[in-house]
């Protein structure tokens, strides 16, 4: 079977539309989020959500409306015919087809780099750990901490450790941990503040719609719409768990004062030993990693109004239900 | 309500430059490659845009075949099809239907199709081995598919009638 013969198949188109789907999906997203001034992380996060799970759902469940969908009929009238432009050959030698085929199999390879590994190599050293560390409940912050939070709180680890972290386990055994340094070096309503940001996102990951949608991203590993898109997700992910740490602490100040205290504080790089370009790389990278803190630093000051925070929830439904009407006419 | 309004006033204008582009970029790949599937207005528009000779023509029409074709879709690239649909005299719709395709895979669904298939025997067309399938359509009119390959092309004509006449138009396409 050629390539041509594969992307006409069932399994080529859904591959195909599914991009097309994803890419039309993330652009009307994009742009609504700006038309309904959406500021509340939660339904923008549902708006996202879309670009995951529209594309791996439309392809069968419109062809299943209409089984001549695939039709040259049907194409003929259709909105947008990618088969057009699969069928292409730029400058007379190079065809388009072969073009999308390298995007997503780039796409899948930096899934398997950035995502995969780093995934089974976290698995597989968090099980080489045998003491995750000493409990921290008994430090006299902690205890402060855990105190003026409400509802089930984890258990907390301490860490011997001088470096600024603190991180959360998920699943049926999930725990906070902080390191020594971190905990020095933090004020007891910042602590708390930190706690309640690990809580939220132990709360969070217990959602069935986050989970059904991780594994969809999964599932449309070769999609490179998908994969930025999911990134955004999470993203908007720390700006849900920042608002959920508000609720909890009624201290927007003392979380703002944390993320700067813990990520304010990197270390420059020494590009001595590495490459020049291993360091421009990461100092880009901790550029926009900082860029994103500041502008958690900067929504958490800003405090919108409840009413800017409920908007949204009919444009979510209008958005959907356009998107849907568009790409059944996008084969 | 002032707000909302705002919004879906906004999102009006997004879905419409989205459609207008998406019409663009459908138009586009024609514009730059004019060789893909396209609706011609004539036979000889068709094979002059395609420069591909060796399309096959009916040259016998039966009375209920109503000349010019009503629908005339080619394509040269990835490989040269032509479809052709042809209303009748006496009754509104297609009543037949030719596709000529340089690929076994390619499928065009005709607005004739046999739902009710009662009898399919091979057939001799000119030395050719064809196949001839008989029965009903849709709408429980008789209805008869005649399919075969002649050198590249895979060749496929469907009629809203008996075989018989369907047989002498197969019989009568040349280049």
């Amino acid at each position: 079977m050629n390539l041509l013969d594969f992307l006409n198949s069932y399994a080529g188109m859904y591959l195909v539309q599914s991009f097309v789907h994803s890419l039309i999906t993330a652009i009307v997203v994009d742009r609504s989020i700006y038309a309904w001034r959406i500021v509340n992380p939660l339904i923008m996060q549902r708006f996202r959500l879309l670009v995951i799970l529209l594309p791996i759902l439309s392809f069968p469940l419109f062809q299943w409306i209409d089984p001549e969908r695939s039709s040259v009929a049907f194409r003929l009238g259709a909105l947008f015919d990618s088969s057009r432009w699969l069928n292409l050959e730029l400058f007379g030698m190079l065809p388009v087809r072969l073009l999308f085929v390298g995007v997503l199999l780039v796409t899948g390879l930096v899934f398997l780099l950035q995502e995969v590994i780093p995934l089974l190599r976290h698995t597989l050293l968090s099980r080489r750990v045998a003491a995750p560390g000493t409990r921290a409940e008994t430090h006299e912050s902690v205890a402060q901490a855990l105190a003026g939070l409400d509802g089930e709180t984890p258990a907390v680890y301490l860490m011997e450790d001088d470096a600024f972290t603190v991180l959360s386990t998920t699943g049926s055994d999930s725990a906070i941990f902080l390191s020594t340094g971190l905990l020095e070096a933090l004020r007891p309503t910042q602590v708390q503040a930190a706690i309640a940001h690990e809580i939220a996102h132990i709360r969070r990951s217990r959602r069935p719609l986050l989970v059904m949608a991780y594994l969809f991203r999964m599932l449309m590993f070769l999609n490179p719409v998908v994969l930025l898109e999911f990134r955004r997700i999470v993203q908007e992910e720390e700006n849900i768990c920042d608002d959920m740490a508000v609720s909890m602490t009624g201290n927007p100040q003392a979380l703002a004062d944390t993320l700067r205290r813990v990520y304010g504080s990197t270390e420059e790089p020494a590009d001595t030993e590495r490459g020049k370009l291993a360091a421009v790389s990461e100092a880009l990278e901790d550029y926009s990693h900082r860029l994103l803190i500041e502008k958690r630093i900067e929504r958490l000051m800003e405090a919108p109004s409840a009413e800017a925070m409920n908007r949204g929830r009919l444009g979510w439904v209008i958005t959907a239900a356009a998107v849907v009407a568009i790409n059944y006419y996008v084969v | 309500m002032r707000e909302s309004l705002r919004g879906l006033l906004s999102f009006a204008a997004i879905v419409l430059v989205l459609l207008a582009a998406l019409k663009l970029l459908n138009w586009a790949p024609t514009a730059l490659d004019p060789g893909g599937m396209r609706e011609y207005p004539s036979l000889s528009a068709a094979t002059a845009a395609l420069q591909v000779e060796d399309l096959l023509v009916p040259s016998y029409f039966p009375e209920q075949v109503r000349w010019p074709p009503r629908s005339i879709l080619a394509q040269s690239k990835p490989y040269p099809v032509l479809a052709v649909a042809y209303a009748g005299t006496r009754r509104d719709g297609v009543v037949l239907h030719t596709t000529q395709a340089a690929s076994a895979e390619f499928a065009l669904e005709s607005s004739i199709a046999l739902t009710t298939v009662r009898e399919i025997v091979p057939y001799d067309l000119n030395g050719r081995q064809a196949t001839l399938a008989v029965g009903l359509c849709s709408d429980g009119e008789p209805c008869s598919r005649l399919t075969w390959q002649q050198g590249r092309y895979w060749m496929k004509i469907e009629m809203v009638s008996s075989p018989f006449e369907l047989i002498r138009i197969a019989e009568s396409m040349r280049p």
